[in-house]
């Protein structure tokens, strides 16, 4: 069970735009160096999340994105569900048509309540969250080279 | 973010054979097969690290084949998804044995997101024996409803 590419790298440069955005929009060149990403593949995911009313962006030269709310107000639930299709860790079974009891047993009694908890907590943090983390992690970092 | 169906089926094997095998009755890759729907040659696979991984024990022979390698109260959902997953973590970085520190954890913002995913995910797979399970079976009726292919 892996977290897809897509989403991980989005969650940074999302995260990243947070902290870096709080006074301005912020060229996507930027985030794609401090998060050593490549510009090509974050301009495809940024245009997915404008898309989606998550970010939008300031055209021209001296352009970049912005999130279109406060951090408070954008949970993960809502960037995952855009980035991977859904929030489910489990894809309920259904090849061939197939249903045995078993399967029936195990999706009612593990795979729901999992897809269920992580959709939970997926809903409960914000980009704000990250954000907070991300600034306490700055500053150890910066006192560390002190 | 998804288990693999390795995962999905394995856990469906393990709670056919906390049901129905014992030491002295093992079933064999082609009755689990039978009665769960799924095809012997992945199968194979997923009882190769069920097996490495003390989750089943295997015989060989005329009366050989599969059973639980432990009672069905000491083996978790969780136990047996990482045998056939090789790991719940959600990403990579995680997995520190596997892969050596990412020159980027201290920096990361969103590793503890990833960690505290992973604890989610145990908390659920690991509260949940296949004794538990088992029981369910029973108790909630599954065994009474018919197997249908459409």
């Amino acid at each position: 069970m892996k977290m897809s590419t897509k989403c991980r790298y989005g969650l940074r440069a999302l995260t990243d735009l947070a902290y870096y955005g709080r006074s301005g929009h912020v060229p996507l060149h930027q985030i794609a160096k401090r998060q050593d990403l490549s510009l090509k593949y974050l301009e495809q995911e940024f245009a997915v999340l404008r898309k989606a009313g998550i970010v939008r962006s300031i055209k021209g030269a001296q352009g970049g994105y912005l999130l279109t709310r406060d951090p408070e107000q954008i949970t993960l639930a809502e960037i995952v569900e855009v980035l991977e299709g859904d929030l489910s860790v489990v894809d309920i079974p259904s090849d061939a048509g197939l249903t045995t009891s078993f399967r029936r047993c195990i999706i009612d009694h593990v795979w729901s309540p999992l897809n269920r908890q992580i959709a939970d907590t997926l809903r409960q943090i914000t980009l704000a969250d990250l954000t907070a983390e991300y600034d306490s992690q700055q500053q150890s970092d910066t006192m560390y080279y002190i | 973010m998804k288990l693999s169906t390795k995962g999905v089926y394995a856990l469906e094997a393990a709670l056919l054979l906390s049901l129905k095998a014992t030491e002295d009755n093992r079933m064999s890759i082609r009755e689990i097969a039978d009665e769960t729907g799924l095809s012997d040659r992945y199968l194979e696979q997923i009882f190769t690290k069920l097996r490495k991984s003390g989750v089943v024990s295997s015989e060989r022979g005329k009366q050989g084949g599969y059973c639980l390698a432990l009672p069905a109260e000491k083996l978790t959902a969780g136990s047996v998804l990482r045998a056939a997953e090789g790991s719940l973590m959600p990403v990579k970085c995680l997995e520190e044995t596997k892969h050596p520190e990412c020159s980027r954890t201290a920096i990361c913002p969103t590793r503890p997101l990833w960690k505290r995913m992973e604890d989610n995910i145990s908390q659920v797979v690991d509260s949940i024996s296949l004794a538990d399970l088992a029981a369910a079976y029973y108790h909630d009726g599954y065994h009474e409803m018919t197997d249908y292919v459409i």
